[in-house]
């Protein structure tokens, strides 16, 4: 029975069409989205990577911490997929536990990143004046200092562990959003809706939530998803050189392991190999995804049919 | 020459410079532990007697501050803890020529390449092309820098062995003039290629504002008038893109520096970035710090020279 036509006038099918309608702008995305073939495959990606990552007790192999001393450095074969470490432990096991710590971190922090930035980018831009000033020096210095040897010099002092790569990446990383929320603000205030809000006496907040969010909630979503490649590939670096957290092991911490463990000077290429390809390769599919909401729904590329 | 725009710039650096300086001096005494213990904690009686005296610790905060930006000031970011007699100003003396060689080079190249790239996959964005530049842009983002660097030197260094596998020149070759030259040269192929998948950002900023800007009027104006698709892809289109791409080059140096950390790392390259690792491991605080506000000035300059290239290029700004 076709949705559209004289629904009001069908009972069941009104009622249908209501509920479609009030899920509809979950999915409203969804027809312009599906036209990237990239986007699609990007969605895929990390659907596979979260599908594996949720279902690691089952599927790993192995115990993740068991250190097998028959096995040690051993290259990947059925018994263990990917090898085993240097200390015997599986590596492809390893891989899926160690997938919820960098996918959780990686969401969690990038989460922070994108709120303060939308927070600090809607008050710079909807109030201007000596708070955008400010707010948006601060940025601009951010932006230029050096930002992982500034990290390195915050995480030396608080010393390793997983809270101190959330402070660290979140307390430095929001200036780009920032920037991009509050220069959509400054044009979307301009506009006449935003005036007659005033004028019939709305509240800043009320305005703020009602007519300028909305019109920035394409850049901060793309952004979060673009932000979550940066944070993963920042968590995967800060624990490699040493500031993970050894309890919660991190595809990064993997690779510090490996590094410490010799790996790659004895050529067992099967333990520093693959925690590097996950990260590429999940950074990969959320740039995809990211991409294609900047392009669909930011920069809005209408007519583009493939496209990246 | 637009003189108070360049001395606002130029303000907005010492300021960049100031701000360091500053997070340098307050971190250590904001942090959890007292600056005393993370500068003296371990160490000998003897040895924390003249670290106290050195940085002040007893006296009142200001005091502190005046005595740090003395010796700041004076070119001494204090000893390192892990090099013990050498003092942080010597050994990032020593390593800051490798590294400033790494870095400007691999700019110097992925600048034009992301340039081009853009100009070819934003002028028709959706095409076959455009689709084949973004994922190749997109996947050397999002792909560590420090793994990257790994799988290179174990393929091409480890496996085939075209390249050395550490360092910056043979040691003790005692290699002279043009040899010389060469030997550094291919010893720093695998680095640079390292850094240059930052390209990747490059040709993303160019290509988004090729995009916007392809949708101005004055490109529908070039268009219309008859100008050949050449003219308009470069002299209209690409020359006002370029812009937010030189400013993005700026920011993006404060970015690679850091890479230059993970990259010296695993090529054993004897720059700054090595000297971080070093420090991280070993909590060698003066020397982190002071690599850090190297860091800063070559950055602050960096911007600062581009900001001359900006003011002859943009004319906006130039009158």
């Amino acid at each position: 029975m076709p949705l559209s036509g004289n629904r009001q006038f069908n009972d069941t099918d009104s009622r249908l069409s209501k509920s479609i309608r009030a899920i509809g702008p979950l999915f409203a995305w969804w027809p312009e989205y599906r036209k990237s073939k990239v986007g699609v495959i990007g969605l895929i990606m990390v659907g596979i990577f979260i599908f594996a990552i949720i279902l690691a007790p089952y599927i790993a192999t192995h115990d993740p911490t068991f250190k097998d001393r028959d096995f040690m450095w051993k290259a990947p074969s059925f018994s263990h997929f990917f090898g085993t470490t240097a200390q015997g432990k599986d590596v492809f096991s390893q891989l899926l536990h160690s997938g919820q710590i960098s996918l959780m971190i990686g969401v969690a922090a990038a989460g922070a990143v994108t709120a303060m930035g939308t927070i600090i980018g809607l008050i710079a831009g909807y109030f201007g004046g000596i708070v955008d000033e400010i707010l948006t020096r601060i940025a601009d210095i951010l932006l230029v200092l050096p930002r992982l040897p500034l990290m390195l010099v915050l995480a030396a002092y608080l010393g390793p562990g997983m809270s101190t790569i959330v402070f660290v990446v979140v307390i430095l990383g929001w200036t780009r959003i920032a920037r991009q929320v509050r220069a959509q603000v400054m044009s979307c205030k301009q506009h006449t809706y935003v005036e007659r809000a005033k004028s019939i006496g709305a509240g800043n907040f009320h305005i703020i939530w009602n007519h300028i969010l909305p019109n920035v909630a394409g850049v901060v979503i793309a952004n979060f998803v673009l932000e979550c490649v940066t944070v993963i590939m920042l968590e995967a670096g800060l624990s490699f050189l040493g500031f993970g957290d050894p309890l919660h092991q991190s595809w990064g911490m993997m690779l510090f392991n490996a590094q410490n463990e010799g790996a790659f000077l004895f050529g067992a290429w099967w333990q520093w190999l693959p925690p590097g390809a996950c990260i590429a390769v999940l950074g990969i599919a959320f740039s995809f995804i990211g991409n294609t909401l900047n392009d669909r729904f930011v920069l809005r590329l209408k007519n583009i049919k493939g496209g990246a | 020459m637009n003189w108070k725009w360049l001395i606002r710039r130029l303000g907005f650096m010492l300021m960049v410079l100031a701000v360091a300086v500053i997070l340098n001096f307050l971190i250590p005494r904001l942090m959890p532990g007292s600056a005393k213990q993370a500068y003296a904690g371990k160490l000998p009686e003897a040895v924390q007697v003249k670290i106290i005296a050195r940085f002040g610790l007893d006296k009142s905060i200001w005091e502190q501050f005046v005595l740090y930006i003395q010796n700041t000031l004076k070119g001494d970011l204090g000893m390192s803890f892990s090099n013990h007699p050498n003092s942080v100003t010597y050994m990032i003396g020593n390593a800051l020529p490798w590294t400033l060689f790494l870095l400007l080079t691999a700019t110097i190249i992925t600048v034009p390449l992301g340039y081009v790239f853009g100009v070819i996959a934003g002028w028709r964005a959706g095409s076959k092309t455009d689709t084949g530049i973004q994922i190749g842009s997109l996947s050397l983002l999002a792909t560590p820098l420090f793994w990257i660097a790994m799988v290179l030197l174990y393929v091409f260094s480890a496996q085939l062995g075209w390249f050395p596998l550490r360092g910056a020149e043979t040691a003790y070759s005692g290699y002279t003039g043009l040899k010389w030259v060469g030997d550094v040269l291919w010893h720093a192929v695998l680095p640079v290629l390292a850094l240059m998948t930052l390209f990747g950002a490059y040709e993303m900023i160019m290509r988004n504002t090729m995009v916007t800007t392809l949708r101005e009027n004055y490109i529908i104006t070039a268009e219309a008038k008859g100008a050949s698709e050449n003219r308009v892809k470069y002299k209209h289109a690409a020359r006002n893109a370029l812009l937010p791409l030189i400013t993005s080059v700026g920011i993006r140096f404060a970015t690679i520096v850091g890479g230059s950390v993970f990259v010296e790392n695993i090529f054993s390259y004897p720059g700054i970035g090595s000297l971080i690792f070093d420090a991280v491991i070993s909590y060698d605080f003066p020397l982190l710090q002071g690599a850090f506000l190297i860091f800063s000035i070559v950055t602050v300059v960096v911007v600062f020279l581009l900001d001359l290239v900006y003011l002859r290029l943009d004319p906006r700004i130039r009158y």
